[in-house]
Parts: C-alpha cells; sequence; structure tokens
C-alpha cells in the first residue's frame, strides 16, 4: 500500500532523515520505535505531508511519484488519504467534539450536514462518546480528547492512521482508555502506523516493528523479532531501558 | 448665568442632532468594516511577507502610523481628485472628481487608517493561534483558506475580540472629523446649529454625551460578545442523553 525509499528530510543543516526505506501492506498494524530525535515523528509528518520530504520515492496506492517532482495532485492525494493522531491531539478549540468529527466530512469531503452529523455520531459512540459529544475541548479530559481525535481521523476513512505519540500527553490513568481505542481501531482491519513508546502497546498489537535510529531503519520485522529476539546491542540497550517485559504483554489486552 | 451658561439647552439640542445620527453611524460601521478588512489582508502578508507586497505595506503602516489622522483627511480629499486629473491627462479619459460623494473621501481615509493599526492586533492574534490547530486542519484534508476561514479566524477572533472593540470605538470618535471632507455628521451638524445661537458649548456638551453613549453601546455589546465567545464558559450543549434513551 506504502512504499517508501530513500525518504530525506532534513530541517535547514539538521538532517533528520537520511534515507528511509519503509514498507506497508494493506491492513498491517506498522509501529515506529527508537530513542527521541530518531526521526520517527519526521517519518510520520512526512506522510501526512505536513511536511515535505526533500528526496526520495514515494508509492501510494494509485499515486507514484519522487518527491522532489510531486505534484500538486501527488500531494493532495497524500495528504487526503492520510489522517494523523497528534500527541497533542489538537481538537479545534472552538468547536465541539461533534463539530469537530463533523468538520473534515463537512469541509472536505462536501457531505452534507445531515449525513455528516449521522456518521459523527456513530465514531463518536465507537470511542465511547457519545453523550460528550456536546462538549468542548476544554471541557473534556486529556483522554477524552484524544479518543476524539481518534473519532475524528476515523469519521474521513482515510486509507491510513498515523498516530504520532498518541499517550505522551496522557498520565497513566488516561493511557488505557486510549489504547483501548487504538486497539479496537485495529482490530477492524485500518492500515495503521504507530509511533509509541509504550512497549508492551507496540509489542501486543502491531505486525511489524521498525526500529529507527539517527533517521534509518536498523532493524524491522516482527515485534518478536525486533524486540525480543534482536541481534543489535543497540535495540537490545533501548529495550532494556523502555518498559518492556514480556510476562507483562497479556496484561494489556483489555 | 443663565446668559452665559443654559444647561437645558445640552438636552433640547439632542434631539436636532440626531437628524445627523445616521451619517456618523453610517461612516463609522462602513469604515470600521473597510478597515478590517484591510487589516486582515495586511496582516496576512505581515505573516507570511510575501516580496514587494511586503514592502509596500510596511511603507503603508509606517506613514499612517506616523500622520494624523485629519492630515490623511485632506490628503485623500484633495488627492484623489489630484489622482483622476492625472488619469485624464495621462490617458485621456473623462472621470470628474465631483461627481464622487464626499463620504468616499472620509470613508477611505477612516478605513486606510484604521487598517493599519488593526493590521497589527490581527497579525497578533492570529499568531496566537496554536500551530498545531493548523496542522490538525492540513492532516484532515483542509485548505489553506478553508483552515483560515473555519479554524484559524474563529480562534484568532476570540483573542481579537477585545482590540476590535477598542477599534469600533476609535472609529466611532475619529467621524468627528469628517467635516473635513465637506460630510455632515453629528459634530458638523451641531456646529452648524450653534451658529444660529453661539451657544457652543452646551452643544459641545450635547455632542459629547451622544459619543459617550456611543460608546457605552459598543462597549456593553463586545462585552456580551466577549462572554459568549469563551467557549469553557459555555453550558454544555447536550446532543444525546443517555439517560433518556435508557427511558
Amino acid at each position: 500500500m506504502i512504499e517508501v525509499k530513500k525518504l530525506h528530510k532534513s530541517f535547514k543543516k539538521l538532517q533528520v532523515l537520511k534515507g528511509i526505506d519503509l514498507t506497508v501492506n494493506d491492513g498491517e498494524v506498522v509501529g515506529i520505535i527508537g530513542a527521541s530525535g530518531s526521526g520517527k515523528s519526521t517519518l510520520l509528518r512526512c506522510i501526512d505531508y505536513l511536511e515535505k520530504p526533500n528526496a526520495g520515492q514515494i508509492h501510494f496506492d494509485e499515486v507514484d511519484f519522487d518527491v522532489k517532482k510531486a505534484t500538486k495532485g501527488d500531494i493532495t492525494y497524500m495528504k487526503s488519504h492520510t489522517t494523523m493522531v497528534f500527541q497533542q491531539f489538537n481538537l479545534f478549540k472552538q468547536k465541539t467534539a461533534l463539530e469537530n468529527v463533523m468538520e473534515g466530512l463537512v469541509i472536505v469531503q462536501k457531505k452534507s450536514k445531515e449525513e455528516a452529523k449521522k456518521i459523527a455520531l456513530e465514531y463518536l459512540e465507537k470511542v465511547g462518546l457519545l453523550d460528550r459529544a456536546g462538549h468542548y475541548p476544554s471541557q473534556l479530559s486529556g483522554g477524552q480528547q484524544q479518543r476524539v481525535a481518534i473519532a475524528r481521523a476515523l469519521a474521513l476513512d482515510p486509507k491510513v492512521i498515523l498516530f504520532d505519540e498518541p499517550t505522551s500527553a496522557l498520565d497513566p490513568e488516561m493511557i488505557q482508555e486510549v489504547l483501548k481505542v487504538i486497539r479496537d481501531v485495529a482490530k477492524s482491519g485500518k492500515t495503521m502506523l504507530i509511533v509509541s513508546h509504550e512497549m508492551n502497546f507496540i509489542y501486543d498489537i502491531c505486525d511489524k516493528v521498525v526500529f529507527l535510529e539517527d533517521g534509518k531503519v536498523l532493524q524491522e520485522g516482527t515485534p518478536r523479532d525486533v524486540l525480543i529476539n534482536t541481534e543489535n546491542d543497540r535495540i537490545k540497550q533501548f529495550v532494556s531501558k523502555v518498559n518492556f517485559v514480556e510476562r507483562y504483554v497479556n496484561q494489556y489486552s483489555i | 448665568m443663565a446668559n452665559v451658561f443654559d444647561w437645558r439647552l445640552i438636552f433640547s439640542n439632542i434631539p436636532e442632532l440626531m437628524q445627523y445620527l445616521p451619517i456618523t453611524l453610517e461612516v463609522t460601521i462602513i469604515s470600521y468594516v473597510m478597515s478590517l478588512v484591510v487589516g486582515l489582508a495586511v496582516a496576512l502578508i505581515k505573516i507570511h511577507k510575501p516580496r514587494v507586497l511586503y514592502q509596500i505595506t510596511a511603507f503603508y503602516v509606517s506613514f499612517t502610523r506616523g500622520t494624523p489622522v485629519l492630515v490623511q483627511l485632506y490628503l485623500t480629499y484633495f488627492g484623489i481628485p489630484m489622482i483622476l486629473q492625472f488619469i485624464n491627462y495621462k490617458w485621456g479619459t473623462n472621470y470628474n472628481a465631483s461627481f464622487i460623494p464626499s463620504i468616499v473621501f472620509a470613508l477611505v481615509a477612516l478605513s486606510l487608517n484604521s487598517a493599519a493599526y488593526n493590521s497589527e492586533f490581527i497579525r497578533a492574534a492570529i499568531e496566537s493561534v496554536d500551530r498545531g490547530q493548523i496542522e490538525a486542519a492540513n492532516s484532515i484534508g483542509m485548505t489553506g483558506w478553508q483552515t483560515l476561514r473555519r479554524i484559524v479566524i474563529p480562534e484568532a477572533f476570540v483573542v481579537a475580540l477585545p482590540s476590535l472593540g477598542n477599534a469600533l470605538i476609535n472609529m466611532a470618535k475619529s467621524t468627528s472629523l469628517v467635516f473635513t471632507c465637506a460630510v455632515v455628521d453629528i459634530t458638523a451638524g451641531g456646529k452648524l446649529i450653534a451658529g444660529r445661537n453661539y451657544r457652543y458649548f452646551e452643544m459641545y456638551l450635547s455632542l459629547s454625551i451622544i459619543y459617550w453613549a456611543i460608546t457605552l453601546v459598543i462597549s456593553t455589546i463586545f462585552r456580551y460578545l466577549e462572554k459568549r465567545v469563551k467557549v469553557g464558559d459555555k453550558e454544555v450543549v447536550v446532543i444525546y442523553d443517555r439517560s433518556k434513551k435508557a427511558a
């Protein structure tokens, strides 16, 4: 579905991505892990075209282009078929939960208000927030805001949902409610890319894990390959420092 | 004392002044709206800094803030006919400045003056909008224009609201200078009426009362608006009530 080849991105003189190759198949859940500053978020942001990559090839379903020669159509295609769930939720502050979910449906997908409302309520129900539809973001907890953000992303039915550290800004009690929703999304067969430091969760729900180090892919494979059976000392060292304990994994299976 | 100062006149003047109030309100509202549109455009130029256009607006803002509004009214009143004359001379056209209603000069001068000031707080308000909001809009596929219209402006509006109120109050008071452009607003009308009996002082007091009342009305409206747009204090809209469905 997505095939990224030799993707480069730098901010002024700082090279962040130094030639990333990544393949994501239809319906796959891919976890992207690595230390802070390794380029995880930048990779997601390049795929959503929030950042323009400097060099590389992107093949995404119907479009196949060299990023240096990307046309407006290519970029629009990338943007309209990928949706990001942000660390800071980024709900529209002046809109209710319902309006947040409806916004893209009405403005981008040009659906009628009634239809958009029906779809939006359906997705708010999926994330368990139907009774909060009329609340403004400032009237919701962090976990609830993130669930609304997930509903907003899901409602647009993008081909890929990108999760950029979706639980990093939440306190421990709220992390679980958000992870549960993401898990449900994963089970529904949606293609997803997740950047997260919740190693147990990544281990549990991902089909594939990619370990980034200094803007390059250090290893990719099944969660077991990367997190447990790795031969790489750097990854061993990383895994030993994050809260990954294999025997706890099942506890996270809510 | 009754001959020097007649306080009853202060109030009896007011009904007669009211016939000029529509002009004052018209100039205030039209100039205000235009000043916001131009102010927004200038603010966007200041933010995105397109070449040439940015330099032009920087000059315009600097000039406008550096000269008194009274002088600017004279400049438009005498400047626009001169420009027309020049155009006629250069291209052989036949525009006649005397067909331009004098209110147009006042509207142009006041709105351009106010727009220069407005652009500054509009810029600050737009820049106060969290980048994450723009990225979220971008991520769900909204275009730059849609994001500006649907997300950025509504949020910037909340921040800018107190300054917007101030700008309107200033505009209402600046209209007292439009007699320079031969527009008869309440101040000009007051002068004309007072010319009949030389009771200028009473007339200026009547005018003060009217301007003060206008200002109070504007600030009350804006206080109400400010309360309304504060989203956190809004009452929750119940769209779906779990308890009702169960019943």
